[in-house]
């Protein structure tokens, strides 16, 4: 299942004061072994899994539960997102139904799930649980399989933070065709050649940078699909 | 599908082929058929090499019919690794073939006479047996070659590679796949081993004179199966995820899980297992030349979650190696370098070798200090060792266990003698139950089928309730049991577990196909029947309770992240069997 809603607002416009690198690009899917790697999302304040994926980033109703089969929160494998908290410094990891005896019984509220309790969620103590967080902070989030497919587009709307070296290298190891589907791209503003050997990110600072995708070109595409 | 060809390697004169009806035997097929030809016609205390064990290969029911993802072959016997009853089984085009021409079985039985190496011919005319000894010593791929101006490429070749012949603990037979490769493989048991004993390098199966099978009520199969397709089609794993990664996609979930065994199961993440995701393994293989992602390994699978994986020059590797030899030779070996494992991969299919044993004995090896973790030339001059039968190549090619007790290690992670599986039962306690219970010696797709919640197998279990992981994995093994003796994938499971409409029309589909008004019980019932023989088997060969145990060392050794260990308990263990 694709995910079709149109791209709300990026919940945070200002990334915690980093660097901006925008994109215009045809393909956002493209992305996805980026995102399986791992990234940033600001968070404003603790809050669950589901007010996270619907609230801020906006990935809400049928998507939320037919696509989002396999989730786990720091390891742990997640049956409730209205149970499971978003905290300072967590991991979180969203797939898709997995194959094989494992997948099933990581399958989120599923039969099997008994199979394994000892890493569940539901079965580990929750830490902290009574920490008050007025300052927004910061997640680790990985999208794996087709739900990096699905959703890469809605998040690198809003944005993602990742180290300018991880970016560096994965912008190497693209494709051709990649670069096919790449229509701008800016650093703070300043336009950046788009042929890949013309790649320069000497500009980028040696920390994290926000990677964003203008989607115009996208949310033409979506209205053009509803 | 009504005649047994036996094959009396021990005849005067040289091997003699006889067909029979299918007699006692019939209603059996895939695992069904060779547990029940071991277990009626195999001494349980012979020795797995000698002349009592046989070797059986069987399609599985509905192989050679208009059935979707139906190309199962098992392959049975008792096993060298483990000493147990075995049943392993492969797609590619051989069940096909075999059940096209009408064989429900090949039987390889008696005494070796002599060193000659022989070759079995069937097709529509009959089995002819010939001299090969031009092919000893062949590796699989070598032999193909060898075999392809002789008799095409539109054959099915089942066979054993150079570590069969020299009848290793570790081998196994291979199975070519639509492309005339040997890439398809009854891995787990030491299979080959016992071909290898026999006398038998290669099954040629022409079955170009013979029509697919026909249903006895052709109408309504034609209907069920459209249903049974569609439902494969419209789920989300074997419609989706199966064909855009393959089984491969587990890494990065396990991963997550701290679940992935790493670096001979002493770690639970591997921090390099992104380089090594179906996700990264599907773009290679989409982007390089020749590269194919979605793939079946037999004709008319609807899944299609095998692969071709290329170089970066577009030159043929292997086919897309699967998620336990992704592991196996990866994360567990400290390697991160696909093409790399592809290399082994087809390595391990070159010379006949099950992927799983091979990785987590070339884990031991590294963690005994032979190699480095990491080194992944070194692993593949390993597996050149295994192949080429080298004093080391020997000991590594009888398995994990055998080379931790050669190296005086405590750290084999097997149960009866077999290689654990790319799943950390720390972790996933429910998945360790099945390792150490099963009949088959550590095995994942023992429990595979997720059937039980539908199939009701032993009453309903509510999933809220907290423990009864013996009593889930007892459900899943018999409902493996059933499905394993269909022919079907076991990969057909994701979607009957969540369409109770495509169970039913899966059901329906082989109720057309023979006749019949069978029901989910007596699904049930066979599952059972097969489990209750092999248990009894490997009783009579001297297992008991106390096998049924993982090492100890999980009881003892947190896994990080999670630092959790194996603490199901014994009785519980003990308990999988009580129905």
């Amino acid at each position: 299942m694709t995910y079709t809603a149109k791209y709300p607002e990026p919940y945070y416009r200002d990334m915690l004061g980093l660097p901006v690198l925008m994109l215009e690009h045809e393909a956002p899917e493209q992305f996805s072994l980026l995102l399986q790697q791992g990234f940033f999302m600001p968070v404003p304040r603790i809050c669950s899994l589901r007010e996270f994926l619907c609230e801020l980033v906006g990935v809400c109703g049928v998507y939320t539960e037919k696509s989002l089969q396999t989730i786990f929160l720091d390891g742990s494998a997640v049956d409730d997102i209205d149970q499971a908290m978003i905290r300072p410094g967590c991991r979180l990891a969203l797939s898709a139904a997995m194959p094989g005896l494992v997948g099933a019984t990581m399958r989120r509220d599923g039969f099997l799930k008994r199979m394994r309790e000892g890493i569940s969620l539901s079965s580990r103590r929750e830490e902290g649980s009574d920490i008050q967080q007025d300052a927004s902070f910061r997640i680790q989030v990985r999208l794996y399989n087709a739900v990096g497919r699905d959703l890469a587009g809605l998040f690198l709307h809003h944005g993602i933070m990742v180290s300018s070296p991880d970016l560096a290298e994965f912008f190497k190891s693209r494709p051709d065709s990649f670069f096919r589907h790449l229509r701008s791209i800016r650093f703070q503003g300043t336009s950046l050649p788009v042929q890949q050997s013309g790649l320069d990110f000497s500009c980028l600072p040696q920390g994290d940078v926000v990677l964003r995708l203008a989607m115009e070109l996208e949310n033409r595409k979506q209205q053009s699909q509803l | 599908m009504d005649k047994i060809l036996r094959i009396n390697v021990g005849a005067p004169g040289g091997p003699k082929a006889t067909e029979e009806p299918i007699g006692d035997y019939a209603g059996m097929g895939g695992r069904g058929m060779t547990t029940s030809v071991v277990y009626k016609e195999v001494p349980p205390d012979c020795h797995p090499l000698g002349p009592e064990n046989k070797l059986v290969i069987a399609p599985g029911l509905m192989s050679g019919s208009a059935a979707s993802s139906s190309g199962r072959m098992s392959v049975g016997c008792k096993s060298p690794l483990s000493g147990t009853i075995k049943e392993s089984n492969a797609g590619g085009t051989g069940a096909q073939a075999l059940a096209r021409l009408g064989y429900a079985a090949v039987i390889l039985e008696g005494e070796r006479q002599g060193d000659d190496l022989y070759k079995v011919v069937i097709n529509d005319q009959g089995v002819t047996l010939e001299k090969a000894n031009d092919l000893k010593m062949l590796a699989n791929y070598d032999l193909i070659e060898k075999l392809k101006p002789v008799h095409g490429e539109k054959v099915s070749v089942i066979s054993i590679g150079t570590a069969g012949e020299m009848r290793m603990s570790n081998s196994s037979i291979a199975v070519t796949d639509p492309e005339f490769r040997p890439t398809r493989h009854c891995g787990r048991g030491g299979v080959g081993a016992v071909m290898g004993s026999k006398g038998i390098k290669c099954i040629v199966v022409d079955a170009s004179g013979a029509k697919t099978r026909k249903p006895v009520r052709p109408d309504e199969f034609k209907e069920s199966n459209k249903k049974f397709v569609e439902g494969l089609k419209g789920h989300a794993v074997t419609g989706q995820g199966l064909p855009a990664y393959g089984t491969n996609v587990l890494t990065n979930i396990l991963n997550e899980a701290g679940g992935y065994p790493t670096y001979n199961f002493r770690e639970g993440r591997y921090k390099h297992a992104q380089n090594l995701s179906g996700e990264l393994q599907a773009e290679n293989m989409k982007n390089r030349e020749g590269g194919q992602p979605t793939h079946g390994c037999h004709r008319g699978c609807i899944i299609q979650c095998s692969g071709i994986y290329t170089d970066k020059d577009g030159n043929y590797m292997s086919k897309q190696p699967e998620y336990e030899t992704v592991w196996s030779h990866g994360g567990n070996c400290g390697i991160d370098d696909l093409d790399a494992i592809a290399r082994l991969d087809y390595l391990d299919d070159h010379y006949g070798l099950d992927t799983i044993e091979m990785g987590v004995t070339i884990g031991v090896a590294m963690e005994a200090g032979v190699i480095e973790f990491g080194d992944a030339e070194g692993a593949i001059n390993l597996v050149h060792e295994v192949g080429k039968g080298t004093p080391l190549g020997r000991i590594l090619g009888a398995g994990a266990a055998t080379t931790a007790r050669c190296f005086g290690m405590e750290h084999a992670p097997v149960v009866k003698g077999q290689a654990l599986p790319a799943y950390d039962p720390r972790s996933v306690k429910g998945i360790g139950v099945t390792y150490a219970t099963s009949t088959q010696g550590a095995d994942h797709t023992a429990g595979y089928a997720v059937t039980a919640n539908i199939l009701k197998v032993g009453g309903d279990v509510d999933p809220l309730q907290t423990g009864g992981q013996a009593e889930l994995s007892r459900n899943l093994q018999i409902a493996t049991a059933a499905l394993d003796s269909t022919g079907f994938c076991l990969f057909v499971a994701f979607a009957i577990l969540d369409q109770g409409e495509t169970f039913e029309a899966m059901v329906q589909t082989i109720n057309h196909m023979y006749g019949l008004d069978m029901t989910g019980d007596d699904v049930v019932a066979l599952g059972q029947k097969i489990l209750k023989m092999e248990k009894e088997f490997n009783e009579k060969a001297g297992f008991g309770p106390a096998h049924d145990r993982l090492p100890r060392y999980f009881s003892r050794e947190p896994l990080a992240p999670h630092n959790v260990v194996f603490d199901v308990p014994d009785k519980e263990l003990d308990s999988v069997y009580n129905f």
